[in-house]
This record gives structure tokens, sequence and C-alpha cells, in this order.
């Protein structure tokens, strides 16, 4: 009986998929050309004949393909994932974790211009009040010490992208993956609101304002301290240094 | 274009088939190659280059696991079996195919009249 592995190897190596192959996937694909000789054994025909005929139904050069696009669907997506796809939810949770640590330690975020902007406000426009409650929010919003805190996160995540061999772009989406999550939802928002609530309501901008403010608080404000964390693992490494020493 | 589709209808009842087949019983390659060939009548037919990619893919999608073990005759061989998952996709699959297979009804229905 022929030695359907060495086939299985030599015609695969010969569509230049050896390499790609596991010694399993060459064991199974061997067990299958010897089941289709047993067979045609079983049906009458000769040694030669039957390995002839089992061997010419076979489209190597198919097979090889098609294995090879499995193999590689497979590689792009781990790939993704580890260079991209973990490290954002890395950084989104350490985040979340450093703004929940900071709020139990009672550091509370601290905005005295706004305050200053509010109590102006109030003084001039008393019967306003309505708009200040949730202006008051944007306090929340402009957290201090968590912005402190972001470039840590980032800076874990285009690590943890770069130790992935991610490309620079990669590290850089991985390292702003907070901003870019509430970007996202900014664009979902934006698209559901209507175009009559964009206008200005008399007295006070509040609605645009309000959401402009708040775009800014979550999107462009985290973004500068995710930058600066995201940056020192953004430059390639210097490969002819490393082939000279 | 035309390729593709043929491509894609190939595969979708390709994956359609062994699922089937593999929410009877475990089954390995060869047999299941075997199994689809006589049971609709040589309509549907796979080969090496076709069957085992196709295996494959459904195992890192999830729908089946390969496991060796040895079959009647002693040898070992990579038994087939359908995971929750495979079993989950099986009712959606037939559900495409028949809303598909009525679509073509219908249509074949209208250019006869």
């Amino acid at each position: 009986m022929p030695d359907w592995k060495k086939i299985v190897r030599e015609q695969m190596s010969s569509e230049g998929s050896s390499c790609d192959l596991k010694e399993e996937i060459i064991a199974e694909l061997a067990a299958h050309l010897e089941d289709g000789y047993q067979n045609e054994i079983a049906r009458g025909l000769g040694e030669s004949e039957a390995s002839q005929h089992v061997l010419s139904a076979v489209r190597w050069n198919r097979l090889a393909r098609e294995i090879r696009r499995v193999n590689r669907k497979e590689e792009s997506m781990n790939n993704r994932t580890r260079a991209l796809w973990f490290p954002a939810v890395v950084n989104l949770f350490v985040a979340t974790i450093l703004l929940t640590l900071l709020e139990k330690l009672g550091v509370h975020p601290r905005m005295i211009h706004a305050h200053m902007v509010l109590n102006h406000y109030a003084k001039s426009h008393p019967g306003d009040i309505k708009y200040l409650v949730p202006v008051d929010r944007l306090v929340d919003m402009f957290n201090l010490p968590w912005l402190c805190t972001l470039p840590l996160s980032a800076a874990l995540a285009s690590l943890l992208a770069k130790r992935a061999k991610a490309p620079a772009a990669l590290r850089l989406l991985a390292g702003l993956a907070p901003s870019l999550v509430w970007l996202v939802v900014f664009v979902a928002m934006s698209l559901e609101f209507e175009l009559d609530r964009w206008q200005f309501p008399t007295g006070f901008p509040l609605e645009f304002s309000y959401f402009a403010l708040s775009a800014l608080a979550r999107i462009v404000l985290p973004a500068v301290p995710l930058l600066l964390g995201t940056l020192p693992f953004l430059r390639e490494p210097d490969l002819s240094r490393t082939q000279t020493n | 274009m035309t390729q593709r589709i043929r491509s894609k209808i190939a595969r979708g009842s390709g994956e359609l088939a062994i699922l089937s087949l593999l929410a009877e019983q475990p089954l390995y390659g060869f047999e299941i190659a075997k199994q689809i060939g006589e049971r609709t009548g040589g309509a549907l037919t796979f080969t090496l280059a076709s069957l085992y990619p196709l295996l494959y893919d459904m195992e890192k999608r999830g729908w089946v696991e390969g496991r060796w073990q040895a079959n009647s005759a002693g040898r070992d061989r990579r038994y087939y079996r359908l995971t929750p998952g495979g079993r989950r996709q099986l009712a959606p699959l037939r559900a495409e195919w028949r809303s598909f297979f009525q679509a073509l009804d219908s249509l074949a229905g209208v250019s006869h009249a």
C-alpha cells in the first residue's frame, strides 16, 4: 500500500503549502486517500490502478489554496484580536477602573472655571435657571484628575498592541479607544437627533452647546492624555541598530 | 460574478449537508463524503479538495469538532461531531434553503405560465 502521508506531504509541498500544514491535517488527508484506495480495492481494482484512480481525483492545487485560505482567515482574525481589539478593551477597562478608583478615593472633579461661568450666568439670567441644571453636570464631565490618569491606560494599550506587532495605526487606535468609543456614540446620537433640536432655543443655546460640550469633554479632552500615553509606543523599532548590534 | 454565486451556493449547500448528517451521528471525512454522495444519488459530491477545507472552516467557526478515534476497522480516523453552536445553525440554515427553493420554485412557475 502506498505511503499516503508521504504522498500528501510531497504534493502539498509542490503546491507551496507544506509548512502551512499541521501533522494532524496531513494524517487526516492521508487517511481519506487510504479509505478511497481500500474502497477501490474492494470494488475489484488492482493496487496500482486503485492508487492511480484515487490520486487522479485529487485537485492538489485547489486543496492547497483552500486550506491556505482557511488558515489565513483564522490568522488574520487572531492577529486583529491581539493587535487591536484586546488592547482597546484593556484600555477601556483600565480607564473605567481608574475612574471608579478615583471616585472611591474621594478625588472629585474640580472645575472652578465652570463654576465661575455658572455663577456669573445665574446672576445675569435668573429666569434661565432650568438650563443651568444640565450645564452643571458638565462639571462632572471635565474630570481633571481622571484625565491625568488616562496616559497610563493608553500606554498599556499601545504597549500590548506593539507587543502583538501591530502597525503604528493600530497602536494609535488602541491607545485612543475610549475617545473613539465616545465618538461612535456621539455620531450615533447626532444621527438620532431631530434637526430642529439643534436650533438655538430663545435665550440660551443649551441643546447644541450641551451636546457640543459633552462631545468636547468625552472625545476631545480625553484624546489629549490618551495620545500622550500612546506617543512613546508609536515609534517603529530601529531595525538597522538591532542588526548592527 | 456567476462563478461567485455558484461557489456560494455550493458552499452553503455543503454546510447544510454536513450539519444535517452530523446531527444524526458523528462521522469522519471519508464517511461524510460517501454518505452525502449516496443519499443524494450523486447530486452532491465532495472531493478531498472541497470537503476538508469546508470542515476546517466549520470547525474554526465552532460548528463542528473533530476528535481522533478508531473506526470499525481499527484505524484511527478523525470523527466530526456537531457542537451546540452547530446545532443552533442548523434550523436557520434549513429555513434559509427552504425559502430559497420556494423562491426558485415560484419563479419557475411564473416562467412556465
